[in-house]
């Protein structure tokens, strides 16, 4: 069986790609959209459950709270990692994510968050 | 009957002139007989009245004796008796005041032969009544010549005295005042509370007192115009009866300095509370309509300084509020054409209509249906104010009296002056203070965008070089890559920095997100996040726990934060080879934080300065500038807490970081 892939919804494209790179590196599949719209869309055709969405909040287009929102009407239960650098969690409080990892990113911190649900 | 003698006797003893003479067919009068009276009274001898020929006619005043000559011919004609007054003069040119009572002396026939009468000595009772006169006419003159308007009346209220001063006052000549009722000349509504008034007066017996204080009572023309008085009552008792003397004096001036002080003092206080322009003018508004005028209109001069744009307009009616405005969209004002030319922001001075007539009207509006609307405005007086700050016109306000039907004179000109010179300090204040707001505002908003802008692309090099890193697997790129990622995170920790002061900018410091944090844990914490630092920099750090660790409810990241930026400011200015403590001290109910280095020292004359966020001293460099000890101070006092630096050159320094343990 195809191990389950980490989906990456990240604008900053350098951060989008980096992203995508390291956990590629370290045996994690992925798949990386630009905006909440795009990512959206994908979960629209694609029934396939990634083991992990690591999800921007402060996006054009469609923002992650909504994307989120959405993507929970969808029916969808995969876990979400908002990864942001909002920093006053009552932003995020009501956001049904999983985790929260703040921006910068602590690779260690990311790595185990994700190895957590994808392994 | 008397005997012949002691008639005799009795006439020669009474102390006046009698006498007794025939009328001669001449038209002269011949004395048949004179009593010796005359000789003590006028020093002429009984023989020379007797013998000498119409001798009175010689002796009597020449101012009087044609005057007498007429008495005693009516007195004859009419066949009465009479009484005339004459002036003798006597033998040593003295004049003496006499008063004849005679009598016509008539035949069998009645036909007049004669007269019989005495003449008094009454130079006494002249001077008396001349002393009498020259009082009165004194009195007279004090009371018509008085400043303060006299009116007496009587017990029936009936004016009995009504001086110039109260002719003025009232519009209303004396002789047509005397005998009127005073109520007429008082308003209606006093009518009733003044009989009261007058009546206690009388009955308190108090001979003067002030009636009420100034401008509280008001008097009334016999137009029916009511004005302010102050007025004093005195009553003084006659044999004819009492008499109440009032004396106004007219407040008008008084009540309207008042007033206009009062209104200015109103004025300060609006401009002095607001800084939202649009409030203040229509407070300014309100105080102003309708007490000061009936129209209030304010216009600011637009950007390009070609128009004005009506700010502020008020009426009591609101139609001809919206009539004002809907005619400044129809016909907008062009500066620059001619029918503006003497506009008061233009030529800079007052403009100043005591009567808007219709030449007023045709002169400054050329639109023939402007001029019409503006014909049936009624306006009557008005007062155009240009509006300066600092030596610049910044627009106008405009008085304008209409439907009340009043004027304004050169007081209501400054009081309007002054009026004006306020509202353009409030304007002036309100765009000074609105520009400063502009100005703080651009400045965050740009902190805010560099600070998030430069955020992604620093992340983007940190987590590329990360990725480098594993992915190169060659030790001689280990090195360069973390130099990277070093330079990228103090990047970010800087835009951090940035961030937080920008929330503490924005007033109200910023959100604590408190939790519990366990002292001796924190300590381990910074060892660990700098032991490494202080190692590459050949210092020792030394962090010493405390025996009792403490539970703090703080705001974990802020708090390192603040530790750490004063940790990395020690180890900064700490030579090779120094040492640098870290410590904590339970204090009563707070702890303090203690960071000592063995640093060149900070003069005391600095200590305040380093806490400050824009210090640019001449040694900034040496103490550490930038935002480490500002964000420091601003999160232990958003915690409640306190920061603080003892120093002295050459021994090092130490900051102690308190915060409340509660």
């Amino acid at each position: 069986m195809k191990p389950a892939r980490v989906v990456i919804i990240e604008d900053e494209p350098e951060i989008r790609e980096s992203l995508a790179e390291l956990l590629e590196y370290e045996g994690y599949p992925t798949l990386a959209f630009e905006n909440g719209l795009v990512g959206l869309r994908y979960f629209e055709e694609s029934t396939e459950d990634p083991c992990v969405i690591l999800l921007d909040l402060m996006m054009p287009v469609m923002n992650g709270w909504e994307f989120l929102t959405r993507f929970r009407a969808l029916g969808r239960a995969a876990p979400v990692v908002v990864v942001s650098a909002v920093s006053e969690t009552p932003e995020v409080g009501d956001i049904e994510a999983q985790a929260f990892l703040r921006k910068p990113i602590d690779f260690d911190v990311l790595l185990a968050t994700v190895q957590s649900f994808c392994a | 009957m008397l005997s012949g003698d002691r008639a005799f006797d009795l006439l020669e003893s009474v102390p006046g002139v009698v006498w007794e003479t025939r009328f001669e067919t001449d038209g002269r009068q011949a004395m048949l007989y004179v009593n010796s009276a005359v000789e003590s009274l006028f020093g002429y001898t009984v023989d020379e009245w007797m013998h000498t020929p119409d001798f009175w006619a010689r002796v009597i005043h020449p101012e009087d004796s044609e005057r007498v000559a007429e008495e005693i011919r009516r007195a004859v004609d009419s066949c009465r008796d009479a009484v005339s007054r004459l002036r003798i003069v006597a033998r040593e040119g003295r004049v003496v005041w006499c008063e004849s009572h005679y009598m016509i002396v008539c035949d069998e026939r009645l036909r007049p032969v004669g007269l019989r009468g005495v003449t008094l000595d009454i130079s006494e009772r002249i001077r008396a009544e001349q002393q009498y006169l020259e009082q009165k006419e004194r009195l007279d003159g004090i009371i018509q010549s008085a400043m303060d308007a006299v009116i007496t009346i009587d017990e029936s209220h009936r004016i009995v005295v009504f001086n110039r001063a109260a002719e003025q006052m009232f519009r209303v000549a004396a002789d047509q005042a005397i005998g009127l009722p005073l109520e007429t000349f008082l308003p209606e509504k006093y009518v009733r509370a003044h009989r009261g008034h007058i009546a206690e007066f009388d009955r308190t017996g108090v001979t003067s007192r002030s009636m009420t204080r100034p401008g509280a009572i008001e008097a009334r023309r016999m137009d029916g115009s009511v004005f302010p008085i102050e007025a004093t009552i005195s009553k003084v008792e006659t044999p004819g009866g009492k008499l109440f003397t009032a004396i106004l004096r007219d407040q008008t001036e008084k009540v309207r300095r008042e007033t206009r002080q009062a209104y200015l003092a109103k004025a300060s206080r609006i401009v002095a509370s607001s800084l939202d322009y649009q409030t203040t003018l229509s407070n300014l508004a309100e105080i102003t309509v309708p007490d000061f005028a009936d129209w209030f209109a304010v216009d600011l001069l637009t950007a390009d300084g070609n128009s004005l744009e009506l700010v502020c307009v008020s009426h009591r009616d609101r139609e001809k509020v919206e009539l004002a405005r809907e005619l400044r969209r129809r016909y907008p004002v062009d500066l620059k054409s001619p029918m503006y030319r003497t506009n008061v922001v233009n030529t800079g001075e007052t403009e100043f209509f005591p009567e808007i007539g219709d030449d007023v009207l045709t002169a400054a509006i050329t639109d023939p249906e402007l001029l019409l609307i503006t014909r049936s405005l009624g306006l009557r007086s008005s007062i155009a104010v240009p509006m300066r700050s600092r030596g610049r016109i910044i627009g106008a306000i405009t008085f304008i009296q209409g439907e009340s039907n009043r004027y304004y004179d050169n007081l209501d000109r400054d009081t309007a002056e002054e009026l004006t010179g306020r509202a353009a300090v409030a304007i002036d204040n309100a765009r000074l203070y609105r520009d400063a707001q502009q100005a703080i505002r651009n400045r965050q908003d740009i902190l805010s965008i560099v600070s998030h802008d430069l955020r992604n692309p620093l992340h983007a090099i940190e987590i590329s070089a990360v990725l480098l890193k594993r992915l190169a697997g060659d030790d001689r790129l280990e090195k360069p890559v973390d130099r990277i990622s070093r330079a990228a995170r103090r990047a970010m920790a800087l835009i951090e920095d940035l961030n937080l002061v920008a929330k503490i900018e924005e007033g109200g410091g910023f959100r604590l997100a408190r939790e519990a944090v366990s002292l001796n844990a924190l300590l381990e914490e910074v060892q660990d996040g700098f032991q490494l630092l202080a190692q590459d920099k050949g210092l020792t750090l030394s962090v010493e726990r405390i025996e009792q660790d403490a539970t703090l409810s703080v705001d974990h990241k802020r708090l390192y934060q603040a530790l750490a930026n004063v940790i990395s400011n020690a180890l900064k200015f700490s030579p090779a080879g120094s040492v640098v403590e870290v410590g904590a001290r339970r204090d009563g109910d707070a702890i303090a934080f203690r960071v000592h280095d063995e640093g060149p020292g900070i003069p005391a004359e600095h200590f305040a300065n380093i806490f400050q966020k824009n210090w640019q001293g001449e040694n900034a460099k040496d103490f550490g500038s930038g935002l480490g000890l500002y964000i420091a101070k601003a999160i232990l006092e958003a915690h409640g807490g306190a920061v603080s630096v003892e120093s002295a050159e050459g021994e090092g320094t130490t900051f102690f970081l308190s915060l409340p343990v509660s």
